[in-house]
């Protein structure tokens, strides 16, 4: 049998040589080499690995009879995420618990005499609204004395763009998108206000961190130091202490009174809601992608029914409201992520596929796009073609609202240029779709001049 | 010792100065990473958990000093409270002893 013909490497997996992960006939698997052995087995047998997954802070697995190559001692087939989810999509509260999530794990490790090797964000997902951590092989026997090797990765992939959203913007965090090791410090540094200076935790992980690496950076010899247990575990407090302190300046977008300053009147809300309830009745989907979800109202009706839903808007603020309204509610089944429709989550690493695309993680079952057409067609001046055909490619079933000209939110979009959108009306809207989409069902939503479609993906 | 003399060399500022005086405290010892740890990280962040432990001692000192000041001082509004509490409950006796004195 040819093993490399039938396995298929992932292509995010190839930093660390402890393992990897790959897939046979569609399920998912980890290798686990032999060079890792004495650290799997100790994180076994101590009991580390299960104390983890009882508290849900790392994905279960088990050890399964696959055959892989020479160098490996074990296969483990590990628990599967719904969808994966990258730091650069997390709102400033996803992107605190997962960094909580690290440093919690870095003292139950320590506890255990083991230690985190590495402190990438990419190593969290979010399973039933909680942050998880997914690589099992992060872990390596504590040496006495030995530093935090996952230290500048930490304060790279979570303080530097967590410090930058709370400190200057909360756009910031999509440098995160840019720099896939995290964001540079001398960098963050540069950009954070002249106050954090005299923050202990910003001026010493960051400002001083910076300076350190820049001091240093010519040197070719490799300096080991040491540092004991108990100075580091006060360094992982610091950092604790650190990202806790963190908090959202309070802010204002567009989108903040969306529903104060709407077309619809509660009755026709309430309508809206019946309609896209029942549309979720007859297609039944199991994954279900809200696009332009705002803080996640429609989403909602998804979710609450048992549905897998991934709650998608522009605007963190209303991202982080929706995730802030998840764990108040303790709701398994929604994901608010951070998402531009207009230039969507592209590959990018290492041979522009480390990181999948938007589509590459699709399909969904269910594409909801509610009071969001009006925006592509008319803020970005996409033709309805265009639309049609993306959404194609990212689902089997569509949900759409068609928000005509007369709308007052449409006037406002227009109010301020001119109207070259002279096929901007429902007959072209339809046209254009059933390219695309069976139009299975067709409702308007009273009290509004706007229409909801259920629409089912034609075969090509 | 011979990093220490290279920044004494080229100091060039109160933070340099931190970082020579606070890695009089790191030891040297072999460490092995398919992550590269960064020297600056290194170094760094020894010199900060030799400040962050240090404010942890000084945290439990203060923590144990505002709890021993607490215990003394409600042990003192407790026994403010008792007696106010005997003179309410018991104004006899109380007007016994005014009439006493």
């Amino acid at each position: 049998m040819n093993i490399q013909n039938s396995f298929k490497e992932l292509s995010s997996s190839f930093r660390d040589p402890s393992g990897h992960l790959f897939t046979k006939d569609g399920i998912l698997y980890r290798s686990v080499a032999s060079s890792y052995r004495e650290h799997y087995d100790y994180a076994k047998e101590s009991g580390f690995y299960k104390s983890l997954i009882d508290s849900k802070s790392l994905v279960s697995h088990n050890e399964v009879d696959v055959q892989a190559d020479s160098e490996t001692y074990k296969v483990i087939r590990p628990e599967i995420i719904p969808f994966i989810s990258y730091p650069y999509e997390w709102c400033f509260g996803e992107l605190k618990d997962a960094a909580l999530l690290t440093l919690k794990i870095q003292k139950q490790a320590l506890e255990a005499n083991m230690t985190l090797k590495d402190a990438s964000a990419f190593n969290v997902q979010f399973l039933d609204g909680k942050p998880i951590f997914i690589d099992t092989l992060s872990f390596e026997k504590y040496e006495e004395g030995s530093t935090w090797i996952g230290y500048r990765q930490f304060c790279q992939h979570f303080l530097a763009p967590l410090s930058l959203m709370s400190y200057k913007d909360l756009h910031l965090g999509q440098l995160s998108r840019i720099f896939i090791d995290g964001i540079p410090l001398e960098l963050a540094s540069s950009i954070l206000p002249f106050k954090t200076m005299f923050k202990f935790s910003i001026a010493s992980h960051i400002h001083l961190h910076a300076k350190a690496q820049k001091k240093f950076s010519t040197k070719t010899k490799a300096t080991p130091r040491k540092i004991s247990k108990r100075n580091l575990l006060a360094l992982i407090d610091s950092l604790e202490s650190a990202i806790k302190k963190l908090h959202l300046k309070k802010q204002d977008t567009e989108w903040q009174d969306y529903y104060n300053n709407t077309n619809y009147s509660s009755d026709a809300f309430v309508k809206k809601e019946s309609i896209i309830s029942k549309f979720l009745d007859i297609a039944k989907p199991k994954i279900v992608w809200d696009l332009g979800a705002n803080s996640g109202a429609f989403s909602r009706i998804a979710s609450d029914m048992g549905i897998k839903t991934m709650s998608f808007d522009i605007d963190p603020v209303a991202v982080e409201s929706n995730y802030i309204e998840s764990k108040r509610l303790g709701e398994k089944n929604i994901l608010p992520l951070i998402l531009d429709l207009t230039n969507p989550s592209s590959g990018i690493g290492w041979a522009g596929d480390e990181r999948m695309s938007l589509e590459g993680r699709g399909k969904a079952d269910m594409v909801l796009a509610l009071a969001l057409v009006h925006h592509l067609a008319i803020s970005n001046n996409l033709p309805f073609r265009k639309i049609a055909e993306y959404f194609s490619r990212l689902c089997d079933n569509l949900v759409i609202e068609f928000v005509p000209k007369s709308d007052s939110q449409v006037e406002r979009l227009l109010a301020t240029r001119k109207d070259i959108f002279t096929h901007y009306d429902e007959e072209s809207f339809e046209k254009e779709f059933e390219k695309y989409f069976a139009i299975e069902v067709k409702e308007s939503v009273v009290g509004s001049e706007r229409k909801l479609y259920l629409m089912s993906k034609k075969d090509s | 010792m011979i990093i220490i003399m290279k920044f004494l060399k080229h100091q060039t500022g109160f933070i340099g100065a931190v970082l020579i005086l606070l890695c009089v405290f790191v030891y040297p010892l072999t460490a092995e990473a398919y992550i590269d740890p960064g020297t600056g990280s290194v170094i760094i962040q020894a010199v900060i958990a030799s400040i962050a432990v240090v404010g942890i001692y000084f945290r439990v000192i203060w923590r144990r000093a505002a709890g021993l000041f607490m215990y003394f001082s409600s042990k003192k509004k407790k026994a403010q409270e008792a007696k106010k509490e005997a003179i309410e409950t018991n104004p006899i006796k109380s007007d016994e002893h005014t009439e006493q004195l």
